[in-house]
């Protein structure tokens, strides 16, 4: 009992210590972040030049690490010229979360560049368009593809070996192959989410399936179930609340398709702004879009969470992982 | 000895031990009779030579096969009725790793009547498992055959209902469905089978849990839906492996009063394995003892305990007799001496049985108010409704 609760195995939280937690999870990182941004002492291994000196090629604003402005300063005055000065910074690919929050908003209220192109939520809109086709698909065939794996031995060993094989493939590999098949718009692109997605669903769900409790199958049958009667009112409704986790995580997974998807014949997309952004170093924008992917990922899933407690309210264990 | 370690409270149970494993020894001088109806009997000689050593009149226990007339009478009605079961020359070996096979049950027959209760003991491992999902059908035998009402078992089916010992109430359904399983799977129409779901409910008293689901249930309450769960198809015969197994005490004993309520009501044939033998006496017409390996059957004994039962018949002659019986011929045939009867227990044993024959010893009659206190305690079952014409009597 000496022991504080937290650091006992398995011991379930109180409901105001995981919310704690789980918001620590979060304001930790950012905290970090937030020192590594304003405090100087930290790290900063660059110079940003407020006063170029005598230095031609420098101009107010641009950066420089930190050995090379000590030198151009050593150099100037040997010369006896202004030496540049400058301020201890971070390198431009670490904006401060305060620029990042700034480009958030930002990015929203810019018009594009050109006058036909989107607007950042269309990009997202056209993302998530993408993703959803391509977990749709996949799911439609993947899911009962895999509860049939899972509930007989023969499909299982009749379609379990190719795919094994098949998902080491990188699913990049086939962007050509997509391209040259379905077009440069989005028919590759949901190609390729459908490629990365599929074959990991089957397998995953057959697994589930398969951990089914065999006692469960040997009461219905001893109730006078046949077998057809036994995969719809047994093994599916026995498997769902498991599934459904599945089928969170394997969301995830789609997600993390989608950048190289998108540079599949037009780029498109979220992708397509932030490849835009990185190419004139707004990485402010950049991190801006990464966390719009991570908030809109993480919000989907809460919110299927949520939903499956309600769906499956007998089931034990929802809730406590997140896909 | 862990057959009565289930039976809750502390010094009854030690002072019941006493009493059962001196009955053991003492009882075993009757045994040279054979068995009726066609059960082998195990004559062991290691058991025969402790008998000797110890008078019987001491004890003063009658023998296991001695029965009242109102007992014979009854067995007479039990024999009298139809023949559910027949399981003849039953073989079941398991392939091993390495090419063998294994023998888990060899030569077993034996015959259940219509609403028989028979339970079923045996060491571990000797296969009732085995036996009783090969009734079910979920095992197939390798030799021998299983007929039930003179049809060839083949596949489980719900004329054999199964009670398991873990729980297997389908999680995703409420209790009510839970019911309702067996009879829809088997074309029954909702509504119909919705109020035959809440009457059964209604006879396990849980009718107010109908829309709960399995996981809010406690053990007992979850063993009582899935008695009921395998009973609303009418099956046969029930088929009930350990199922108060994982139960603690109190709930243990009022689940077999409750089981052998809804016995005595509606029409059904029950085979009851356990591991505790007074479980076993408490509950059964027969007890069938199997042997381990191979599981084979030693004895089918008939127990001369009178019906109706309660806890308080625990220190009842006829059933420390029977015990005593039941006892010899499982730790005989696991060779190793059950603790608490080596060379000084006995005398100690002894003289308790003999203080108890005499019926003057403080101890046995306290022993006797704290059962009857325990039977009082579990006669808080519901009232049960009829749900099956039934219209001979089993008690
Ligand atoms: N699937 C199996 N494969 C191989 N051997 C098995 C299998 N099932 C049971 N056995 C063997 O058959 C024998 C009987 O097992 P069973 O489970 O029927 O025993 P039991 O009497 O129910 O034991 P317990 O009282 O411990 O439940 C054991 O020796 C066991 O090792
Ligand atoms: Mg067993």
């Amino acid at each position: 009992m000496g022991q504080p609760r937290w650091l006992r195995i398995h011991h379930p939280l109180s409901p105001r210590a995981r919310l704690t937690c789980g918001v620590l999870s979060f304001v930790l990182p950012v905290a970090l972040w937030c020192l590594i941004s304003y405090v100087p002492v930290l790290w900063h291994p660059d110079v940003r030049i407020t006063d170029p000196g005598s230095v031609s090629y420098l101009d107010v604003g641009s950066t420089l690490p930190r050995a090379a402005f000590d030198a151009e300063v050593a150099a100037a005055r040997m010369q006896g010229q202004p030496p540049p000065r400058g301020v201890a910074a971070n390198p431009i690919y670490l904006p401060t979360p305060l620029q990042v929050l700034e480009a958030f908003y930002g990015a929203f209220s810019t018009p594009p560049p050109t006058r036909d192109g989107p607007w950042l939520h269309q990009s997202l809109w056209h993302s998530i368009q993408v993703i959803f086709w391509g977990y749709v698909i996949s799911s439609v065939i993947g899911v009962p593809l895999g509860i049939l794996c899972g509930a007989y031995a023969s499909i299982a060993r009749l379609s379990e070996p190719f795919i094994e094989f098949f998902r080491y493939l990188p699913a990049p590999a086939f962007g050509a192959l997509a391209v040259a098949i379905l077009g440069i718009y989005d028919g590759p692109k949901i190609a390729i989410i459908v490629i990365g997605t599929f074959f990991q669903q089957v397998l995953i769900i057959a697994n589930t399936t398969r951990k089914l409790d065999p006692a469960l199958l040997e009461a219905a049958l001893t109730l006078g179930t046949r077998s057809r009667q036994l995969l719809t009112r047994v093994v599916v409704p026995g498997v769902l609340p498991e599934l459904y986790r599945d089928q969170r995580v394997l969301l995830g997974w789609a997600w993390t398709y989608l950048i190289v998807a998108e540079l599949i014949g037009t780029t498109s997309g979220i992708t397509w702004f932030i490849t835009q952004q990185a190419r004139y170093q707004h990485f402010a924008n950049v991190y801006a879009a990464i966390a719009m992917i991570g908030i809109i990922g993480l919000g989907t899933d809460m919110v299927l969470g949520a939903l499956g407690r309600r769906l499956f309210p007998w089931d034990r264990s929802l809730g406590r992982v997140t896909g | 000895m862990g057959s009565l370690a289930g039976q809750g409270d502390g010094l009854m149970n030690e002072l019941l031990y006493r009493l059962g494993g001196s009955a053991a020894t003492a009882a075993t001088a009757a045994t040279a009779a054979a068995s009726a109806h066609g059960a082998t009997v195990a004559h062991r000689t290691h058991g025969q030579a402790r008998s000797e050593a110890l008078a019987v009149p001491k004890a003063g226990l009658p023998s296991y096969l001695e029965q009242s007339p109102q007992v014979r009478e009854r067995f007479a009605r039990l024999h009298a009725r139809e023949i559910i079961l027949t399981v003849s020359h039953l073989e079941k070996s398991f392939a091993s790793t390495r090419g063998s096979s294994t023998p888990a049950l060899q030569d077993v027959c034996f015959q259940t009547h219509r609403r028989e209760f028979l339970c079923v003991v045996g060491p571990s491992g000797c296969g009732k498992s085995t036996l009783i999902r090969i009734l079910a059908g979920l095992e197939p035998h390798s030799a021998g055959e299983v007929l039930l009402g003179g049809r060839p078992v083949n596949g489980p089916g719900s004329d054999r209902g199964m009670v398991f010992q873990g729980y297997t109430l389908f999680p995703w359904l409420t209790v009510k469905k839970n019911v309702m399983f067996g009879l829809e799977v088997n074309g029954q129409g909702r509504l119909q089978a919705e109020r035959e779901a809440l009457q059964w409910l209604q006879l396990v008293g849980l009718e107010k849990f109908a829309e709960s689901y399995p996981h809010q249930l406690s053990g007992g309450m979850k063993q009582r839906v899935a008695i009921v769960r395998a009973l609303a198809n009418q099956p046969r015969i029930l088929l009930m492996d350990e199922p108060f197994g994982a139960l603690d005490a109190q709930t243990r004993a009022r689940m077999q009063a409750h089981l052998q309520e809804i016995w005595r009501k509606i029409d059904i044939t029950i085979i009851f394995i356990t591991h505790d033998l007074d479980e076993a006496i408490l509950l059964a017409d027969r007890v069938l003892v199997l042997s381990a390996h191979p599981g084979r059957v030693q004895e089918l004994i008939e127990v001369p305990v009178p019906r109706r039962r309660s806890l308080a018949q625990i220190i009842t002659p006829e059933f420390l007799a029977t015990k005593a019986r039941l006892e010899e011929l499982i730790y005989a045939e696991q060779d190793v001496p059950a603790e608490g009867r080596g060379a000084g227990g006995e005398h100690a044993d002894a003289g308790a049985a003999e203080a108890y024959a005499r019926g003057e010893d403080p101890q046995a009659a306290a022993l006797g108010r704290a059962a009857r206190a325990l039977a009082e305690e579990q006669e808080q079952y519901p009232v049960l409704a009829r749900m099956t014409d039934v219209s001979d009597n089993v008690d």
